[in-house]
C-alpha cells in the first residue's frame, strides 16, 4: 500500500454483536450504542494508533449480508467493494458464530484483508459456549481474535493483527462469488469446527422468556414495568426539579440586582431576564430531571433485552391498526421526548408503518407536556409560559 | 394426503425443515439472509399472547415472524419437540 496516506480499517458485523462498543473501546469515542433508539445508521469515524502509524476506523451499519439489491446493505458493500478499506474487521457474536461467519465469507469475496473478531466471548462462556480461536483461524484461513469489548479484553491483539493485515504487502485474493445459502453453509461448517457447547446455558433465559411473552403474564408484566418506569420518572424528578427551580429563581434575583446596579434600561432587562433567562430556567428545571431518569431506565430495559420482547408481544394489537409492534417502543420513547421517539422510528422496516409511527408520535405527551404539574413541581407563575417540549 | 405444511401452523416446540419460500423477492431475500434456507430446521419457540407473531429458532438465533409471512414459508412435515427444545 502507498505510504503517506492514513490506512482505513472498516468494522462490519451483524446487528447486536457489540460492534459499536468495540468501536468505542478502540477510539475512545462515546458514540451511543443502543440498538433501538440510536442504532448505527450512518457510518461513524474514529482513529487509533498502532505500529507507529495512525489508522482511521469506520463503523459501518450492522448487516447480515452484502446484497447489492438491498439499499441498506449497499452502503456497506459499496464501501468495501470500491476499496474504501485497507483492512476489514468482521465482528461476530461468539454465541451464534455461524451467522457472523456467513458474513465473513461474503466479505472475503470483496477483499482478502480480513480479520475475524469473535466478540462477546465472556457472555458466550456464561452460556456454555467456547470458541477454539486457533481452529477457527485454520478453518477460515484468516486471523481470528477473541474479544470482550465491553471489558476491553482482546482489543490490543485485535488491533495488532488488523494493522498487520492493512499494511501487509501481499493479501489473499478475493473468493469467487457464491449464493447466500452457500455462505450460510460455509459459515456453519467453520463454526462447527471451532465451537464447543456445554449443556443448556439458556434454560433460565427461556424460563424468563415464557413469563415475559406468556399468554397471561406478558401484558400485566408489561403494564407493570412501564408504570414502574413512569412512576420512578415522575416521582423521582420532583426533588431535582424543585432544587433546579429554586436555583434558577435565586439566579434571577441575582441577575435583576446586577441589572439594577448597572443601571440597565428596563426594555433590555425584560426580554433578557424575564424572557430568555426565565424560560431557559423553566425548560431545564422541568424537562432535564425526568429525561435524566427516564432514558437511563429505558436503556436498562434495552440492555436486559426486554424491548424486542415488547415489540413481539404488542405486534398483534398494532397490526390491527396497520402498524408495527416496534411502534410500542417509539411511543414509549415519545413519553420521554418526541424527538427521540421520532428518530427511533428508523427501527421499523416497512416504510408505511414507519411513516405512521413518525406521524403519530407527536400525539404522545412527552414529559414537558405531562398533565398539570403536581405537588413539588414548579407552578405556573404570572407571565411565565409553560414550556412544551420537543 | 397431499397436505401442504407451512411455518405458521407449527406449534411451539415443533420443528420442521424449510422447503420453499413463496414470498416476493425482497422478503425472500431477507429471510434467506436470516437463515431460512431450504433444508434448514426451524423450531417454533413461542407465540405472542394473541397468537401472532410467533418466534422461531433458526440457526442459533430466535427470529419473530408474523403469521402472514410465516404462512408463505413451506415446510416439510413437522416433527414434535425434541427433549431439550432444539440446539441453543
Amino acid at each position: 500500500m502507498d505510504n503517506g496516506r492514513t490506512p482505513v480499517v472498516a468494522l462490519v458485523g451483524n446487528p447486536n454483536v457489540g460492534k459499536s462498543t468495540l468501536f468505542n473501546a478502540v477510539t475512545g469515542l462515546r458514540q451511543h450504542t443502543g440498538n433501538w433508539p440510536g442504532k448505527t445508521v450512518s457510518a461513524a469515524w474514529g482513529r487509533f494508533r498502532r505500529a507507529g502509524r495512525e489508522f482511521a476506523l469506520v463503523d459501518l451499519p450492522g448487516t447480515y449480508a452484502l446484497d447489492p439489491r438491498s439499499p441498506e446493505e449497499a452502503v456497506t458493500r459499496d464501501f468495501l467493494a470500491l476499496g474504501g478499506a485497507d483492512a476489514v474487521v468482521v465482528v461476530c457474536d461468539a454465541a451464534c458464530l455461524e451467522r457472523g461467519l456467513a458474513l465473513v465469507y461474503q466479505v472475503r469475496e470483496l477483499t482478502g484483508r480480513v480479520v475475524v473478531c469473535v466478540n462477546l466471548l465472556d457472555e458466550a462462556r456464561r452460556r456454555g459456549v467456547t470458541v477454539d480461536l486457533e481452529e477457527l483461524s485454520r478453518a477460515l484461513g484468516l486471523p481470528a481474535v477473541g474479544t470482550s469489548a465491553g471489558r476491553r479484553q482482546g482489543v490490543e491483539e485485535l488491533l495488532d493483527l488488523t494493522a498487520e493485515a492493512a499494511l501487509r504487502e501481499e493479501a489473499p485474493p478475493p473468493l469467487p462469488p457464491a449464493e447466500p445459502a452457500e455462505h450460510l453453509a460455509a459459515g456453519e461448517r467453520a463454526a462447527a469446527r471451532a465451537v464447543r457447547r456445554r449443556g443448556d446455558g439458556r434454560a433460565l433465559d427461556r424460563r424468563l422468556d415464557r413469563l415475559l411473552t406468556g399468554k397471561y403474564t406478558a401484558l400485566p408484566l408489561l403494564a407493570l414495568l412501564l408504570l414502574g418506569v413512569l412512576w420512578l420518572t415522575i416521582v423521582g424528578a420532583n426533588l431535582p426539579s424543585q432544587l433546579l427551580t429554586g436555583l434558577f429563581a435565586r439566579g434571577e434575583e441575582g441577575l435583576n440586582a446586577l441589572w439594577a446596579a448597572l443601571g440597565a434600561p428596563e426594555w433590555l432587562r425584560g426580554p433578557l431576564v424575564d424572557g430568555a433567562y426565565r424560560v431557559l430556567g423553566w425548560v431545564v428545571s422541568v424537562m432535564l430531571p425526568p429525561m435524566a431518569i427516564f432514558f437511563p431506565l429505558f436503556t436498562l430495559l434495552e440492555d436486559l433485552g426486554y424491548l424486542p420482547r415488547v415489540a413481539f408481544v404488542m405486534d398483534r394489537a398494532f397490526q390491527r391498526c396497520r402498524a408495527c409492534g416496534k411502534q410500542a417502543l417509539t411511543m414509549c420513547m415519545g413519553l420521554g421526548c418526541n424527538a427521540v421517539g421520532v428518530t427511533g422510528c428508523r427501527i421499523i422496516d416497512s416504510p408505511r408503518e414507519r411513516l405512521l409511527a413518525i406521524l403519530t408520535n407527536s400525539l404522545m405527551p412527552c414529559n414537558g407536556r405531562f398533565p398539570p404539574p403536581g405537588k413539588g413541581k414548579p407552578r405556573r407563575r404570572e407571565g411565565a409560559a409553560i414550556p412544551s417540549g420537543g | 394426503m397431499d397436505e401442504r405444511h407451512t411455518l405458521d401452523r407449527l406449534r411451539p416446540g415443533e420443528t420442521a425443515a424449510v422447503r420453499e419460500l413463496r414470498h416476493g423477492e425482497e422478503m425472500a431475500r431477507r429471510l434467506t439472509q436470516l437463515g431460512f434456507v431450504p433444508g434448514t430446521r426451524v423450531t417454533c419457540v413461542a407465540r405472542a399472547p394473541w397468537g401472532d407473531p410467533a418466534a422461531y429458532l433458526v440457526r442459533g438465533t430466535v427470529i419473530a415472524l408474523r403469521g402472514t409471512d410465516a404462512a408463505l414459508v413451506e415446510t416439510e412435515p413437522p416433527v414434535p419437540a425434541e427433549g431439550g427444545g432444539g440446539r441453543g
